[in-house]
């Protein structure tokens, strides 16, 4: 498709901006250090600048390639931005729609019109992949909390007696000794 | 999560979507007001808690109530305001270090991203440069000629309710782990800034429950579930059935309370409830009858960890006093300390000072190697991995890594114990010898420079895992990074908090992988005596050949 080899030559241009858009989400303050290149150090900013990439790269590939790992990787990032709705939180990925819009209107011609609904419509699927990531991570996080929640406090529930019933059994002797002392 | 209003979502996105997320205003930070929402912000302390500190400590818990974050009365006292400015001038007199960092900071930008807080929310209230400005602000205002003057121009700022719910949010989103300090040209431990400003926040009420209950609980029974004395004896005991199940062995040592011991024994007290630390405890347990250890544990000193920190001084020396107390009591030589993190930041910098001098003890030496820890000389205690490595070194434990085999290890620096007393070196030989497959994370996310757990401090609490997964993604993505390149499987560290919450934090960022203490894999390695064949590691799981 001629659109793909146009994705691919404004892929940097596109890119760029689709990257904006999302660090727009971040104060201007803190966007200088997101745009920091060593990955250990900047793990959130790479994390975006690298998940936009490949995803990108998916998309503008003849058969849309599987990039369900690197959504859910992103939908983890968003899904504890506690700042972001859920609808600004997938808000990126039909975004990117207009995004390509943009940049490629110089060079947009009719026979891309024709192109487009298809394209549009991988973009659709990412951005349902994005919702079914998005949930599962929300859906783990509780997960995440209800185990911590839950763990240790076995021991003492199953296997040790509580002060009470310590007192309890102590009675219960006492009873069965004063009975047993009985002719 | 935000909290979702449907209606005015709806509308925006209808709009436009692009106005949904780049409308966020450049102001000025002074301007930017903290809003708390769910997942942001730890729930306070209940009332009865609080008066019960209060009652301990008269003065220094502030007016024991019940109040929300989220509401904007947050019952604080009429004069508010002079006991938080009489508070900073008290700390200013009293600590010196204080005063200093109030005043010598440049703002020149080295910590600015150093922070995983930062780093994982992309917030620049968390830069610690701009973390710790909300606090001098307010003290310029108050104590500088500048400030009085220039106001805001000399970056001072009045203290209101603004002011002190940014810093409620933003002291708590501050787990102490000093990572900024390390690259700061002055040395600001900006740690002990949040030590300030947290203890100033608790004189007027302003607290957390997280960390006031398990305080209070440390208070009254010697650790932070409040578990009595028969109960963690019991807990304890409980564990050598697992441990005979899985070696064959029945352990005779663990004994609690016993005069005359030589060495006190200190844990925290999660490794004996609480998986997977309960395995780091079979690790300590099997090792010492291993080397038959003179040794005890304190059911009263039941606790390494130290709320306490997290509160004031006062509350974290009275806290940290038990454990000379029990080591007198008991009549021991010097104390052993297990695998803990912020324990080991009060033991090594503030315990010799708050609670010593300790001349009922003696200069810790090990009674299998005859070494002497000279690096101890003053407190007395001995951390757990330098006692084990010298054991090794000396070739005193039988040890099989291959047991360790269906592990691939990789090792966290916990934060207090590498960058508060230095334990780089010792972790990593002890690790070294009892399993085959060891991986670093990369060079800047380890030893000195290693990346916070992202839950100390206190806020290893449920109700902001959101923040947690957020403040301990750097620590993620480079385990993940070892994961991804050399099949990491299992993360080591020496501290019970990340041994919680590390887990929790793979839970989500990279759920194949596992976390453990060092111990626990010292006890896999451990050929006992009279054991039968090992088919299986301490938690059960089987060993590399065992699977079937």
């Amino acid at each position: 498709m001629r659109i793909l080899q146009l994705l691919a030559e404004k892929e940097s241009t596109i890119l760029s901006a689709w990257l904006d858009y999302v660090f727009s989400d971040f104060k201007p303050e803190a966007v200088r250090f997101l745009r920091g290149k060593d990955r250990f150090a900047n793990p959130l900013g790479q994390g975006y600048s690298q998940g936009l990439q490949d995803i990108f790269v998916a998309l503008r590939s003849e058969e849309l390639a599987e990039v369900g790992a690197v959504i859910e990787y992103l939908m983890k990032l968003r899904a504890v931005q506690v700042e972001l709705a859920p609808s600004q939180a997938l808000a990126f990925l039909f975004e990117l729609k207009k995004i390509i819009r943009q940049e490629c209107r110089k060079e947009w011609s009719p026979e891309l019109d024709q192109e487009w609904p298809e394209l549009a419509s991988r973009i659709d699927r990412l951005a349902l992949q994005g919702f079914d990531h998005y949930m599962a991570s929300r859906e783990l996080l509780y997960q995440v909390r209800i185990r911590e929640l839950k763990s240790g406090r076995h021991i003492l529930t199953d296997h040790v007696k509580c002060p009470s019933a310590l007192v309890r059994e102590d009675l219960n002797r006492q009873k069965q000794a004063e009975n047993d002392g009985q002719p | 999560m935000a909290d979702t209003k449907v209606g005015p979502m709806s509308l925006s996105v209808a709009k436009d979507p692009s106005l949904m997320t780049g409308a966020i205003p450049a102001k000025d930070w002074m301007d930017t007001p903290a809003i708390f929402k769910p997942g942001n912000y730890c729930y306070p302390g209940k009332k009865e808690i609080a008066a019960y500190h209060g009652k301990n400590l008269p003065g220094k818990f502030g007016e024991s109530r019940d109040w929300k974050v989220e509401e904007d009365d947050w019952k604080l006292p009429e004069n508010w305001k002079e006991i938080i400015i009489n508070g900073i001038k008290e700390r200013l007199d009293k600590f010196r270090s204080f005063k200093i960092f109030m005043d010598c900071c440049v703002r020149c930008g080295a910590c600015a991203d150093k922070c995983h807080f930062f780093l994982g929310t992309g917030d620049p209230k968390n830069m610690p440069v701009l973390r710790a400005e909300l606090l001098r602000s307010v003290y310029r205002n108050e104590f500088t000629k500048a400030g009085k003057i220039l106001g805001r121009f000399a970056g001072a700022r009045e203290m209101t309710f603004g002011v002190l719910k940014e810093w409620f949010m933003y002291f708590y989103q501050c787990t102490e782990c000093r990572r900024c300090s390390v690259f700061c040209p002055y040395g600001i431990d900006t740690a002990e800034i949040t030590m300030m400003a947290r203890e100033i926040l608790h004189l007027v009420g302003v607290n957390t429950n997280w960390i006031l209950e398990p305080a209070s609980n440390s208070n009254r029974t010697g650790n932070h579930l409040g578990l009595q004395p028969h109960t963690f004896k019991e807990n304890a005991e409980f564990l050598l059935d697992d441990i005979e199940t899985v070696t064959g062995v029945r352990l005779n040592s663990l004994n609690f309370n016993r005069k005359g011991a030589e060495i006190l024994f200190v844990i925290p007290s999660a490794d004996v409830f609480a998986e997977p630390g309960i395995f780091t405890f079979m690790g300590y347990l099997l090792m010492f009858e291993h080397i038959g250890l003179d040794y005890t544990i304190s059911t009263y000193s039941s606790e390494g960890g130290n709320f306490g920190l997290f509160t004031n001084n006062e509350l974290m020396k009275k806290l940290n006093g038990k454990i000379y107390a029990e080591a007198k009591r008991l009549g021991v030589k010097w104390i052993l300390g297990g695998e803990c993190g912020h324990m080991w930041r009060v033991l090594h910098q503030y315990m010799d000072t708050m609670n010593g001098p300790t001349d009922f003890l003696q200069v810790p030496k090990s009674p299998i190697t005859g070494t002497v820890f000279e690096n101890a000389a003053s407190t007395k205690m001995v951390h757990i991995s330098e006692f084990t490595a010298d054991l090794i070194k000396h070739g005193k434990l039988k040890l099989d890594p291959s047991r360790n085999n269906h592990r691939k290890v990789t090792f966290h620096d916990s934060c207090n114990p590498a960058r508060a007393m230095g334990l780089l070196e010792e972790p990593r030989y002890i690790l070294k010898n009892v399993c085959n497959n060891f991986y670093e994370m990369p060079e800047n996310t380890i030893r000195e420079q290693t990346f916070c757990c992202g839950s100390g401090t206190g806020l290893n609490t449920g109700e902001i895992m959101d923040l947690r997964m957020r403040g301990g993604l750097p620590r993620a993505n480079a385990v993940k990074h070892v994961h991804d390149k050399h099949g990491v499987n299992m993360l080591s560290c020496v501290c019970a908090i990340d041994r919680a919450t590390l887990l929790s934090l793979m839970q989500y960022w990279n759920p194949d992988v596992e976390v453990c203490g060092i111990s626990e894999l010292v006890g896999n390695a451990l050929i006992m005596e009279g054991e039968q064949v090992r088919e299986t590691g301490l938690r059960s799981e089987p060993l590399e050949g065992m699977e079937g």
